[in-house]
């Protein structure tokens, strides 16, 4: 069967995603090699890279592990971009090992995005996701 | 057998345990704190894990968060290079339990030789000269303690059992003064190592820091590297080392090198390991012995083309050390230079960010440093940013060497104790070799004093 251009595309995505850099795949009459560029492999975290706008807050991760923006028997992220969320919220996980650690919202507000990649190797403060805080005397609901 | 490494330390020696990784084929793991993020070290190893803020606390002896780091990154082994966690048995027992391999000896070693009398004790029984006093923690009854310090002789010197590196002592030079000293280094020891048994010994008015570095496998592989002078300390630091020590008797060094390999044997010791003593009127007394890599083990390095760190690490695989006894020649003389982020005249800490750092170069001359143009020296942590080691055919060639490496270290942004090496490679009495511990501080206290 043919490799499709579509195919490496998604190919390329799952890649990205798991952070795996190279896959070699070989068929009668035909081989591909897909290199992809995962970013920094250090979970060293890009605190610089994303300048957070002034009033935002960031939840971060507080230990060293995989971050899972899912609990691992559901499809559902835990929050997606656009919602309203509490302080506390659990807005996704670190896996480590067997374990799993809670990342919680560190203020009540609106889900702004997720600067993390599901799977990505995160270490302590590395900057999870993005939430645009209630402004001040607005409504609760 | 591992092939991953996660190194449990910082600065330096986290650098020459990667660098011994990497030339072994092994891929390394970097935990380190928020202080450490941008260390160049850091971005070398294979991975890097921020585990915590900066407090070492939180990080570097957080034992959970090192545990659970080695579990992400897949590490199989851990190694704890010197200081923090190197030293503890319940985290060589932990790492241990975790399945994982840990770079050292094994715990009852590391349980026994942190117990100075437990220590003593077993040094005793394999012939490795002490210092004279009982090897068991003192009774309860003054009047036999009083009876004991008259048996050994003053001056005598009271110590924490659960103490070392010089904390917990405390010099008595008469009766009158014994019942006091006793009863403030054991509330010292309570408090500080969580042991309030103390003992006593006799106290040397003008020894020297001679140690032994020891090398064994679990093939029956049982070697001694050499010696070491470590005389030049200032407050129990320790500021310059040599290898070899000048002016001893080489029979008698060899006699102490064999003790200190039976006793290896006898206590199952495994790794590497450094017999520390206390050298006087041409006499070895043991103090204590460290179950860790030495921030000085370069010296030996240098005279006996050993790689001590790679050596610790074959042995962790289970290899055999492959050289015996007969193998190891010591060529030449080494001596290191600890370079400190400090006041040379007044040794306050001088953290911050180095914008210039030229290293030297040249035969004999090699540079262990974590330290690049643009670095970060935190004010969390001990302020050794690197070490100068100078080797050559004779002890005056290595110091020629050293006197021309130091003047093309150049350092800004930060202080540093380049010019105290200086001063101290002009000073006669060290150039002749063979001073004791006090040496640096009277000389220092002169120089002040001097108009």
């Amino acid at each position: 069967m043919p490799i499709e251009l579509t195919d490496i595309a998604r190919l390329a995505h799952i890649l990205e995603r798991s952070g795996v850099d190279t896959i070699e795949i070989e068929q009668p009459g035909q081989s591909l090699k897909l290199v992809v560029d995962t970013g920094p492999r250090m979970a060293a975290s890009p605190t610089l890279a994303a300048p957070a706008p002034d009033h935002s807050v960031i939840a971060k991760a507080d230990v060293a592990g995989h971050f899972l923006a899912a609990h691992p028997w559901r499809d559902k992220p835990f929050v997606a971009p656009g919602q309203r969320i509490e302080t506390g919220a659990i807005v996704g996980l670190v896996k480590i090992g067997l374990l799993y650690a809670p990342i919680v919202a560190p203020a009540a507000g609106t889900v702004d995005a997720v600067i993390a990649e599901p799977g990505a190797t995160v270490g302590y403060g590395t900057p999870i996701m993005r939430i645009r805080p209630l402004s001040e005397g607005s409504p609760i609901n | 057998m591992f092939d991953k490494v996660l190194i449990a330390n910082r600065g330096e020696i986290a650098l020459r345990i990667q660098r011994a990784c990497r030339a072994m084929g092994l891929k390394t793991v970097v935990v380190h704190s928020e202080a450490d993020r941008d260390a160049r070290y850091v971005a070398l190893a294979d991975e890097a894990l921020c585990i915590g803020p900066a407090p070492a606390s939180s990080t570097y002896l957080n034992v959970a968060a090192i545990l659970l780091a080695a579990e992400v990154s897949g590490a199989r082994a851990i190694h704890p290079g010197y200081g923090f966690l190197s030293e503890s048995a319940e985290f060589a027992d932990r790492v241990a339990r975790a399945g994982l391999t840990f770079i050292g000896p094994p715990a009852d070693c590391i349980r026994t030789m942190g117990d100075k009398v437990a220590a003593k004790r077993a040094m005793r029984l394999a012939g490795v000269p002490c210092v004279p006093g009982p090897d068991s923690a003192l009774p309860d009854d003054p009047a036999e303690i009083r009876a004991i310090a008259r048996d050994i002789g003053y001056p005598v010197i009271v110590k924490a059992a659960g103490g070392g590196g010089g904390r917990g002592m405390r010099i008595v030079r008469s009766e009158g003064a014994l019942d006091e000293a006793l009863a403030l280094t054991r509330a010292e020891a309570s408090k500080a190592f969580r042991n309030a048994a103390v003992y006593i010994e006799k106290f040397l008015e003008k020894p020297r820091h001679i140690e032994i570095q020891v090398l064994c496998d679990q093939h029956d592989n049982h070697l001694w590297l050499g010696d070491r002078d470590c005389s030049l300390q200032r407050r129990n630091q320790k500021v310059v080392e040599e290898a070899p020590a000048p002016g001893i008797d080489r029979a008698l060094i060899e006699r102490v090198g064999a003790s200190c390999v039976e006793a290896c044997r006898r206590i199952g010791y495994r790794g590497a390991g450094t017999f520390e003593f206390l050298y006087e009127d041409g006499q070895f007394f043991f103090i204590e012995m460290n179950t860790r890599v030495q921030v000085e083990h370069p010296v030996t390095e240098m005279t006996t083309g050993i790689d001590i760190v790679k050596a610790q690490i074959r042995i962790a695989q289970g290899e055999s050390l492959g050289i015996a006894q007969g193998d190891i020649t010591r060529v030449g003389h080494a001596v290191e230079f600890r370079i400190n982020a400090e006041d040379p005249a007044t040794f306050a800490p001088s953290p911050g960010t180095v914008t210039r750092w030229d290293v030297p170069g040249g035969i004999g001359i090699r540079v262990d440093s974590h330290i690049t143009a643009g670095a970060t020296v935190p004010r969390h942590y001990d302020s050794l940013i690197g070490k100068l080691i100078a080797h050559g055919g004779t002890r005056e060639e290595a110091l020629a060497r050293a006197r021309v490496a130091l003047s093309e270290l150049r350092a800004e942004g930060i202080r540093t104790n380049v010019p105290l090496h200086q001063a101290i490679l002009a000073d006669p009495a060290f150039c002749r070799g063979g001073y004791d511990i006090h040496h640096l501080e009277h000389w220092m206290n002169a120089r002040v004093a001097a108009p």
